[in-house]
Formats: structure tokens, C-alpha cells, sequence
């Protein structure tokens, strides 16, 4: 866990980090001027912004933190130091990972205090609960990505890593799409299945309608994703392990 | 350089883990004056038949090391010499389990190189050394410290003695971003013997550092061998190495020229060496009459006294020419010179192999069969 550790204190120093951290709060902070454009629906758009902001700013700092982490490590030889101490790879592996985890939930975290102290000052002092399930399903849907970025960058470049995993991201976030679009001959629906198949679906995760409309939340709504995240995360290593076990530096 | 000889622990039988902070108080004081120490029997690192090949392109393989054979005995300092891309890096890391072999095997402390058991004896400084840009040197030695397992007090006894060794205790704080290659390389040597190993491997110690900083490294290698360790490094620089180990082997492209005890692989040679000062003109230009080369630096005259050439006659030269002598004797010839002769001797052997069209594809044992190779060049001036 010592490498987690350093992953998670490397992770944090980095600027880009830091900048999006800024953007987040900006614009979590900025809906309260901007509710103004949608008059009857300020609290609507508060949310809706919110909760999109910690998702995206946090995915695309997963991604920038993912796709270097490991890669970055075997071109600068750190590595070698490392797997020369009786330390496994799969523990290696899964230092990295825990680390990146740490680091994105971290600002995740700082990112939904902002937004809960912003909705709590709007709705004078309320607070949502469904809205502490969304951060928490977001979160699961955090540590899913990063299990793929980690099982890329086993394998390939910074810049294959990033290639992918903004596709995953797009994929994933447009699962239903997929499943549901009409296939004009076999191949292309074999093509649409194989995707949605391998690809995730990020779209379990979100909450945001029900929270929108005032509907109520199922319990499977929240167990049903987790179980789905935490295997698919275990997979993911699974193979991570695998790969970078057979891997020369 | 200051001397903390009790940092070194000697090395255990047992691979314990809170065992090895033992350290003696008895282990000699100066570099490699000291008594040298039984060379042990038996064998720390092993490779038999070693062979790697890259994959370069598709088809396209190369081979970087040739089925290498390999023995360092426990206690010793072992070299392995070699220009660039003859396969030094290649050999390490074979022997750290960072690559796997083609053909053949290694075994590190009797174990195959990935084993976890075997990590926990050996520090492994790399070429370069590179680490975590956010830490600084103690931050550093105490990550390596806590990937070994030590914790709490332990950790932080071990971290300051081995920054006393290397000289790093004043400088702890300093970010590793902006550490001199120097210093980064002495904090790669702490990270390295932070486990207190009973071997240590190292790839170009004394790259990239300045005269003292080398003569430094090299010291502390001796004491890290007085003190029990075993101590592989590489260099393609084969001053740096002369002076310290015991056994060396030369490789090139790959594969292994020569293989022995250092003293047995550079070889006397038939030249006479005289260096004296303060020698009148007249006994100068006799000096030089009877040399195959001559010249004066920094007031003294270098002389190397020609084979046919009686050398007692130089030396009463020197007398009459009421000179002062500073040296007298038979040179040993370098290792660069040893190396040149394995490379040619080598390129011969090769040569007469395709003529021969033979494909037998053996290495030359300089050690054993190189005498007319030496017959042949010895007149090569250098
Ligand atoms: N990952 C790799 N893929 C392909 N070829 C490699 C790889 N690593 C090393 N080589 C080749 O293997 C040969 C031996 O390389 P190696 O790094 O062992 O040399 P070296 O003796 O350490 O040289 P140097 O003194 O420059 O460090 C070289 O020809 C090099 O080009
Ligand atoms: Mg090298």
C-alpha cells in the first residue's frame, strides 16, 4: 500500500489536477448566477449542473491521472527500483490503481462538498439524500473507470490509453443508444451487440432523473450498480494482472 | 569521504526481515587496504546459458545476449565490461526478473530472479537512476525503506544511516526535481542498500559523476565488500572498475571474450616504464634515445624503455643525470588494453569461423587460450 500511497501524494501535485479542481467549483459555484436563465427551474438547474460537473471534471481527471501512471513509470524506470524490492506486480498494480482511486475521489470529494454547501445555502439550509447516492454511485463509477484505464496502460502508451478510455467514455455514456439502434444487416448488429456487450454501461449510474423529477429511488436502483461496478472492476484487474504479469520492461 | 563503516550490516545466512539491522563493529576502517577477505565458495548469482533476444521489428529479432555463463562467488566484487549494447543492462535485468530469458538460466541467491524471497536480499541501483520528482531524498530512501517493509523506528534509524553513508544527511530536504545527477545517484544507492542486501547489483555506478563523487562510489563498494556483500556492477568505462573488483567479465555484442580474475586478465607486459624527475638535459635526450616513447609532464619524464634495450642501463642513466627516480617496472597492461586485445582476438576467431564456414558459433575464453593473441599485439604502441 506504500505505493498507493505515493501514487495517490504524486497525483495530488499535479497542476492539471488542481485546475480542473478550480473549474468544478467555478461552475458549481457559477450555477447560482446562472440559474437566472432558466426562471421556475433554479433548483433544477442547480442540481442538474452540479452533479454533471463532479462526473465530468472528475472522468477527465481519471483519465489525464490514469493514462500516465503506469506508462510514465516504465518509460522513467522508477519501475525497475520498485519490482527490484520484494514487491509483486500484482501488487504493483493494484497500488497504482488504489492510488489513482484515492486521488480522483479526493477531489471528487472536495467537488461535492462545494456543490452540497451551494445547495444547501439555495435550498436555505435543506439537503437531499438521494443526492449522497448519486455521489456515491458516481463514485463506484469513478473506480470502474479507472480499473479500465489501469488495464489499458498495462498494455499500451499514454496516448493509446487516452485515445480509448475517452471512447469508453462515450460508449459507456451512450449504452442504451447502442442496444437499442436498429441494425441494418448481421454485421453491424453483431458489431452494436459486441460493443454493448464489452463496453460499460456508465448510464446505471445516474440518478439524475428520478432526483430531478422528485420520483422515488429504488433500492436496486443503487445495489444493482454497485454489484455491477465492483465486478466489472474486479475483471478489469483481474486481466491488468495478468497482462502486466507477463510483461518485460 | 566520511566513514560510517557500522552503517553496513554483514551480510546474514538468514533472510529474516529485523534481523538485518544488525551491524558489526569490527569491520576495517580504510577502503581496500584492508585484509581481503576469503573470497566464499559458494555461488550468489548464476546464469547458465543465458541467452535474450529482443524482438526489434516484425520478423526481426536481435540478439543481445549469447547464452552467457556465469558465476559470482559470494564476498567478491564482480564486473561485467562491455561497450555500449554489448548486453550488460540486458544481463541485470535478467537477473532482477524485469525481462525473462530466451535460452538458459539465472539464479540469483539459489532462487529463479522473480523470486519475492530473493528480492528481499539484493538493492539494485539502475543506470540513471530516476525517481518519484515529488519527494526528496529522504522521502525517497524511506519509500524504498517501507516497499521492504520496515516501519516506525526502524525505518527512520535506517534512513538517516545510510544518509550519513552517502553523504546525503545535509542535503535530505532537497526535492528530487532539482537534485544534481550526483546526488540523485547517491540517493539511488541509499534506496539500494536500504533493506541492508547481501547483494548488491549496480549499472554504471560512477556514470555521470565527477571524479570525487566516482572515487566515493568506488569506495563504498569496497567497504560493501568487507563487510561480506557481494557486489555486481557493469561499466563500460574499465578504468572505473580496475581498481575495485575481483573478477570481471568482458562482453561484447553479447558475448563473453573474457572471464576471470582481474589480475589474470590484464597481463604483464614486455615493457619497462621509468618516470624520474630533476634528470640533466643530456641524461633526458639519452632517456629518449632508449625509449619507444617519451615525454615530460609536469616536470617528471615519462619513459617506456624500448624491448631490446638494456633497462638497468636506463636506470644508471638516471643516476648520472643526478636524477631522482619516482617509478621503475614492468607495466600491467589496462584493461582498455586487454579489452582491445579480447575484441580483435574475437574478430580473428570470427573471421576464421565463416571461413571455415563452420558454425560452431563458440566464444572466445580469452583466460584460456589468448597467448599468441598477446604474442601478436604486443607491439602495439598506446
Ligand atoms: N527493449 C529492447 N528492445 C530491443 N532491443 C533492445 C532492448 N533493450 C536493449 N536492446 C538492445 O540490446 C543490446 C544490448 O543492450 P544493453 O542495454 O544490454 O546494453 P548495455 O551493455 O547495457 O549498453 P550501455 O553501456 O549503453 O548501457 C543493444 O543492442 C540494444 O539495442
Ligand atoms: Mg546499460
Amino acid at each position: 500500500m506504500t505505493i498507493g500511497y505515493a501514487t495517490f501524494g504524486e497525483a495530488i501535485r499535479r497542476r492539471i489536477l488542481v485546475i480542473f479542481l478550480l473549474f468544478a467549483i467555478v461552475s458549481i459555484v457559477g450555477s447560482q448566477i446562472f440559474k437566472a436563465f432558466s426562471p421556475g427551474e433554479e433548483e433544477k438547474f442547480v442540481v442538474d449542473l452540479g452533479l454533471n460537473s463532479i462526473k465530468w471534471f472528475s472522468i477527465l481527471i481519471a483519465i489525464l491521472l490514469g493514462a500516465v501512471m503506469i506508462p510514465q513509470e516504465i518509460e522513467r524506470k522508477t519501475l525497475h527500483t520498485v519490482l527490484a524490492k520484494p514487491v509483486g506486480r500484482g501488487q504493483f498494480i493494484l497500488g497504482k490503481f488504489v492510488g489513482t482511486c484515492l486521488a480522483v475521489l479526493f477531489n471528487a470529494s472536495l467537488m461535492a462538498i462545494a456543490f452540497f454547501v451551494v445547495y444547501a445555502i439555495q435550498q436555505k439550509g435543506g439537503f437531499d439524500v438521494s443526492l449522497l447516492y448519486q455521489f456515491a454511485l458516481t463514485c463506484m463509477e469513478l473506480i470502474l473507470f479507472i480499473s479500465i484505464v489501469v488495464f489499458l496502460s498495462t498494455f499500451s502508451s499514454t496516448v493509446f490509453v487516452l485515445v480509448v478510455s475517452f471512447c469508453v467514455v462515450v460508449l459507456g455514456s451512450t449504452a442504451t443508444f447502442w442496444k437499442n439502434i436498429p441494425a441494418e444487416n448481421e454485421i453491424s448488429g453483431l458489431l452494436f451487440l459486441g460493443v454493448s456487450a464489452l463496453a460499460p454501461n456508465f448510464e446505471i449510474f445516474d440518478l439524475s432523473r428520478p432526483i430531478l423529477t422528485g420520483a422515488a429511488i429504488a433500492p436496486d436502483m443503487i445495489t444493482y450498480p454497485l454489484v455491477y461496478g465492483f465486478m466489472y472492476t474486479s475483471i478489469m484487474l483481474l486481466l491488468s494482472f495478468v497482462i502486466f504479469n507477463e510483461r518485460q520492461f | 569521504m566520511r566513514v560510517y563503516p557500522e552503517v553496513i550490516g554483514v551480510a546474514s545466512e538468514s533472510s529474516g526481515g529485523t534481523d538485518t539491522l544488525e551491524r558489526p563493529d569490527n569491520l576495517p576502517q580504510d577502503g581496500g587496504q584492508g585484509p581481503v577477505p576469503v573470497v566464499g565458495t559458494d555461488t550468489v548469482i548464476e546464469c547458465r546459458g543465458l541467452t535474450k533476444r529482443y524482438r526489434v521489428a516484425l520478423g526481426y529479432e536481435i540478439e543481445a545476449l549469447s547464452s552467457l555463463d556465469l558465476q559470482v562467488k559470494r564476498g567478491e566484487i564482480f564486473a561485467i565490461v562491455g561497450p555500449n549494447g554489448s548486453g550488460k543492462t540486458t544481463t541485470l535485468k535478467l537477473l532482477l526478473g524485469l525481462i525473462f530469458p530466451s535460452e538458459g538460466d539465472a539464479f540469483i541467491l539459489g532462487e529463479p530472479p522473480r523470486s519475492r524471497r530473493a528480492k528481499r536480499r539484493i538493492g539494485f541501483v539502475p543506470e540513471g537512476p530516476f525517481f518519484y520528482q515529488h519527494m526528496n531524498g529522504e522521502e525517497v530512501v524511506r519509500f524504498y525503506g517501507r516497499l521492504c517493509g520496515l516501519r516506525g523506528r526502524d525505518l527512520r534509524a535506517r534512513t538517516d544511516e545510510l544518509l550519513k553513508l552517502v553523504g546525503m544527511s545535509k542535503r535530505r530536504d532537497v526535492v528530487m526535481s532539482q537534485c544534481s545527477k550526483g546526488m540523485v545517484q547517491r540517493i539511488g544507492l541509499a534506496s539500494a542498500l536500504v533493506n541492508d542486501p547481501d547483494v548488491v547489483l549496480m549499472d554504471e555506478p560512477t556514470s555521470g559523476l565527477d571524479p570525487i563523487g566516482a572515487h566515493e562510489i568506488k569506495e563504498l563498494t569496497v567497504r560493501l565488500r568487507d563487510a561480506g556483500k557481494t557486489v555486481l556492477l557493469c561499466s563500460h568505462l574499465l578504468e572505473q572498475v580496475e581498481e575495485v573488483c575481483d573478477r570481471i567479465a568482458i562482453l561484447h555484442r553479447g558475448s563473453r571474450l573474457a572471464y576471470g580474475p582481474i589480475d589474470e586478465i590484464l597481463q604483464i607486459t614486455d615493457q619497462t616504464e621509468l618516470v624520474a624527475i630533476n634528470v640533466s638535459e643530456d641524461a633526458a635526450r639519452q632517456l629518449a634515445a632508449m625509449s619507444s616513447e617519451s615525454h615530460t609532464r609536469a616536470g617528471e619524464l615519462h619513459c617506456m624503455i624500448k624491448e631490446d634495450a638494456d633497462p638497468f642501463q636506463a636506470l644508471d642513466v638516471v643516476r648520472q643525470g643526478g636524477g631522482e627516480l619516482l617509478r621503475f617496472g614492468r607495466v600491467r597492461e589496462s584493461l582498455e588494453d586487454a579489452f582491445i586485445r579480447a575484441v580483435t582476438a574475437s574478430a580473428r576467431e570470427d573471421a576464421a569461423i565463416s571461413t571455415d564456414a563452420a558454425d560452431t558459433g563458440g566464444t572466445a575464453d580469452m583466460t584460456g587460450g589468448s597467448d599468441e593473441a598477446t604474442a601478436e599485439e604486443g607491439g602495439e604502441e598506446a
